[in-house]
């Protein structure tokens, strides 16, 4: 087979997704089936069908490297860096797991290869961090009443952000692959090479980290962080 | 993102799954347009890569080669050295120190009744004296102290006696005290 056989009918069943904007387990099965004839047509030597991989997995890569370096070019430049490395390493690649937990290991490798990378190229916005620090350690009190609905969705998102860079790179990937990715406890634990319990609590772990961050904001009676809610005042 | 009425404010209230899903949709939106030369740009990286090494003597491309296959190897077991490695080295050590050693199985072997339903008896002590003979060997040296007494640097001292004239010589470092031989006794 090569990569041109694989309908674009069968690959719209990539994006069926749930009412969370995630694949359907259904959707995942038929991916998986997709992906292992492109990674074989790929393996054989076909650029078509690893072209075809790249198309399909491309935003997901380059949202998983962005969640983790936070930063546009670096993560354009890791997302690309992680098909690269797949097709040089498309050999080595057995197909015990999926080939998405696969490619995203390598991303998840390369994101923080990058940030340790960045860390020792450039120093810290110190003023910057100190701004926040104030803002955030300043529990129980409520930022100011904001004009609109949409800034305050704003204002949370970019306070969100922030305590997003605070977190350590384990902490943010884990976050990342479970509220942006949407990833299972098993496929967490394949990309990340470590054991179900581990993941679990590592998660546990990293949420916690992220509600006192942003204790603030954090909704009242949100005492397990399960699915952290923050909540900001309008005018 | 739902809204919410208190008794003096209006409440907006998203989760973190909804923020951060919304972040990355806006951040691949801002994207598009680009994501042709996405797959452009990746098949150019792996041509160049390729073009590099076609130009490489033959003894650098079988380096390169190597050099990536290790990193492939390396980036594959990086968990397991980040989870894993630590714990089975401190396993191993907790392991060793607990494993008796040679003595302590020896020691245990003899404080153990004999013929204690394992079949060994008087015979198997015998056994286990001569093995004992083998690994600590047989004690040929009738007064083993007196080796102590004379490893060179060790003093050891009997008797002292100041009844007659004494010479100190300080001399780097060292002491040394003669006496004279009618002060010696």
């Amino acid at each position: 087979m090569t990569g041109s056989d694989v309908g674009i009918e069968q690959d719209e069943s990539f994006m069926s997704t749930n009412d969370k904007g995630r694949m359907t387990k259904e959707a995942r099965a038929a991916a998986n089936a997709i992906d292992r004839e492109l990674v074989a047509a790929a393996k054989g030597g076909d650029r078509q069908a690893f072209g075809k991989l790249v198309e399909r997995y491309q935003r997901r890569v380059y949202a998983l490297a962005y969640g983790i370096v936070r930063q546009r070019e670096d993560a354009w430049d890791v997302a690309q860096e992680a098909f690269v490395k797949a097709y040089r390493n498309l050999a080595r690649f057995e197909g015990n797991s999926a080939f998405y937990t696969w490619l995203y290991r390598i991303a998840y490798n390369l994101s923080i290869d990058a940030l340790r990378e960045r860390a020792r190229r450039e120093t810290v916005d110190l003023g910057e961090d100190r701004k926040l620090e104030e803002a955030l350690s300043k529990s129980g009190h409520r930022p100011h009443a904001h004009p609109d609905e949409m800034s305050a969705r704003r204002e949370l998102s970019t306070v969100l952000q922030r305590a997003m860079n605070k977190l350590s790179e384990k902490h943010r990937a884990i976050i990342v692959l479970r509220e942006i990715e949407g990833l299972s406890y098993e496929e967490m634990s394949e990309v990340l090479g470590i054991s179900k319990g581990t993941v679990m609590s590592r998660l546990f772990h990293a949420r916690q980290n992220l509600q006192t961050l942003l204790s603030p904001y954090v909704k009242k009676g949100e005492d397990v962080p399960q699915s952290l809610k923050l909540a900001m005042r309008t005018a | 993102m739902t809204k919410r009425e208190d008794n003096d404010a209006t409440w907006v209230e998203a989760s973190v799954e909804e923020l951060l899903g919304q972040d990355t949709h806006e951040e691949i939106a801002r994207r598009e347009g680009e994501w042709t030369a996405f797959t452009s740009a990746v098949f150019a990286r792996i041509d160049d890569e390729d073009l590099g090494l076609a130009r490489m003597p033959l003894e650098d491309q079988a380096i390169d080669l190597f050099r990536q296959d290790v990193a492939g190897e390396l980036s594959e077991l990086a968990p397991r050295f980040e989870e894993g490695f630590k714990e089975e080295i401190e396993q191993r050590i907790w392991n060793a120190a607990r494993a008796p050693t040679l003595a302590d199985r020896i020691r245990g072997f003899f404080e153990r009744p004999f013929g204690d339903g394992i079949g060994f008896g008087w015979a198997g002590a015998m056994a286990a004296a001569v093995a004992l003979v083998a690994v600590t060997g047989w004690p040929t040296d009738p007064k083993p102290q007196q080796i102590a007494e004379n490893i060179p640097g060790e003093v050891s001292v009997k008797r002292v006696s100041f009844e007659g004239t004494v010479t100190v010589m300080p001399d780097d470092g060292l002491t040394v005290i003669w006496l004279a031989d009618d002060a010696s006794s």
